[in-house]
């Protein structure tokens, strides 16, 4: 049987002549207390491990672009990292955002004539574009609810990294991470009003939070 | 003033320095935020990738490693994370594993905890979730944990370790990869490893 330092030298080996290395392939040569110690070696050297060289079209079918995207959205916007959290809760769910913005309608009382705005909020939430100090708490409790998460939890995402007001920079510079993942996008934009609108109790949830 | 930086030299600077080029990319408004975003995100990817895939039913790997990659950058970015960015995406990685089974396998982390945790972990929460490797090389001194950085988790030779670390000879750097050795076997067998399947 190879012993436990062959095997984390060949890893080690196999991974920085180009890699990855599939450290399952090394566990199975060895069994009990040596691959208990051979798991944690490998372990203690991934975690150690400097960055992989970047590889533009590696990156691009990597599920790395995807999270980049999330990022992206988030680090440049002005709602926190609900970008990266929102497409992700609502995937999980198995919810398309039509469901969800139908559902979060109905927790909010909105009017049939409302429901395309509660969406173009929805929509800047998921895009980072709509401040999330301006949330209300109403909201999130309602938007917990449909995707499975506390308010808090959703509240706290908002207020993490990105900016904190709504402004061009920060989308410019993250805009070329990567295309959307197809897996979370969704045709056609919200509608946009025919004519302005008059402000009502859904502009009032979503953006007067801390006003009063 | 801010000056923009090509791949080339984006991939020489540290995860460190790219997270501080990313913020100021960000203000600039400069498009080359994303490319040392994404340089940061794919670089990390495997690493963390593969030391979930240790811990995790491999349905979960890629939720869990997103989940873990992409906290660990926001809070690097928004100045909430602890200490270098290397450690801090280990500090996150061994918190996601540890909560995976914490809560129960198929409930998503994020579900359950805060976003990013900002705060310095408490000592008592370090050590509940350290890993054998981490409980082991806690019990070394500075320039020992050095010598088996280099020896064994570098590939390193103990005439590496001599050159790196003052005062070490070889005959020292052997005994130190032994003695720690023998205390990973043993802490393996006493089953104290946190988190594994």
């Amino acid at each position: 049987m190879p012993d436990v330092d062959k095997l984390l030298h060949e890893f080690i080996e196999e991974d920085r002549a180009g890699g990855p290395a599939d450290p399952r392939a090394y566990l199975e040569r060895v069994e009990g207390t040596d691959r208990a110690e051979l798991e944690a070696l490998i372990d203690g050297y991934l975690a150690r491990a400097p960055r992989r060289p970047f590889d533009s079209e590696a990156f691009a079918r990597s599920p790395a672009r995807v999270v980049a995207e999330e990022l992206g959205r988030a680090l440049g916007g002005a709602s926190g990292t609900w970008p990266a959290l929102l497409p992700r809760l609502r995937h999980r769910a198995q919810l398309r955002r039509a469901d969800v913005v139908r559902r979060l309608a109905d927790e909010l009382g909105a009017r049939e004539a409302q429901v395309d705005k509660v969406a173009r909020y929805y929509h800047e939430m998921e895009r980072g574009t709509l401040p999330a100090a301006g949330v209300s708490d109403r909201v999130l409790e309602a938007l917990g609810r449909i995707v499975g998460v506390t308010a808090q939890r959703l509240r706290d995402a908002g207020r993490t990294s990105g900016g904190t007001t709504p402004g061009t920079a920060g989308a410019v510079a993250f805009a070329r991470v990567g295309s959307p993942d197809p897996r979370y996008v969704e045709p056609g934009e919200p509608p946009a009003p025919a004519a302005p609108e008059p402000r009502d109790e859904i502009d009032q949830l979503f953006t007067s939070a801390g006003r009063d | 003033m801010f000056r923009p930086l090509d791949e080339a030299e984006l991939q020489r600077l540290d995860d460190d320095a790219l997270v501080g080029y990313m913020r100021r990319a960000r203000t600039a408004g400069h498009p080359s935020a994303a490319l040392a975003l994404a340089i940061l995100v794919y670089g990390h990817w495997a690493n963390v990738e593969r030391r979930i895939r240790l811990k995790v039913p491999e349905s979960y790997v890629e939720d869990l490693t997103g989940d873990v990659v992409a906290d660990a950058i926001a809070s690097a970015f928004d100045g909430t994370s602890v200490g270098e960015f290397v450690s801090w995406l280990g500090t996150i990685t061994r918190r996601a594993i540890a909560d995976f089974y914490r809560r129960g396998q198929g409930r998503s982390r994020l579900e359950a905890l805060p976003a990013i945790e900002p705060e310095a972990p408490s000592e008592e929460g370090a050590v509940e979730i350290r890993d054998a490797i981490e409980r082991v090389m806690a019990t070394l001194r500075d320039d020992h944990q050095r010598v088996v950085d280099i020896i064994v988790f570098g590939g390193g030779t103990a005439a590496d370790a001599v050159r790196e670390v003052a005062g070490v000879t070889e005959a020292n750097a052997h005994q130190i990869v032994s003695r720690f050795r023998r205390a990973l076997r043993r802490e393996l067998e006493a089953g104290g490893d946190t988190g594994s399947t």
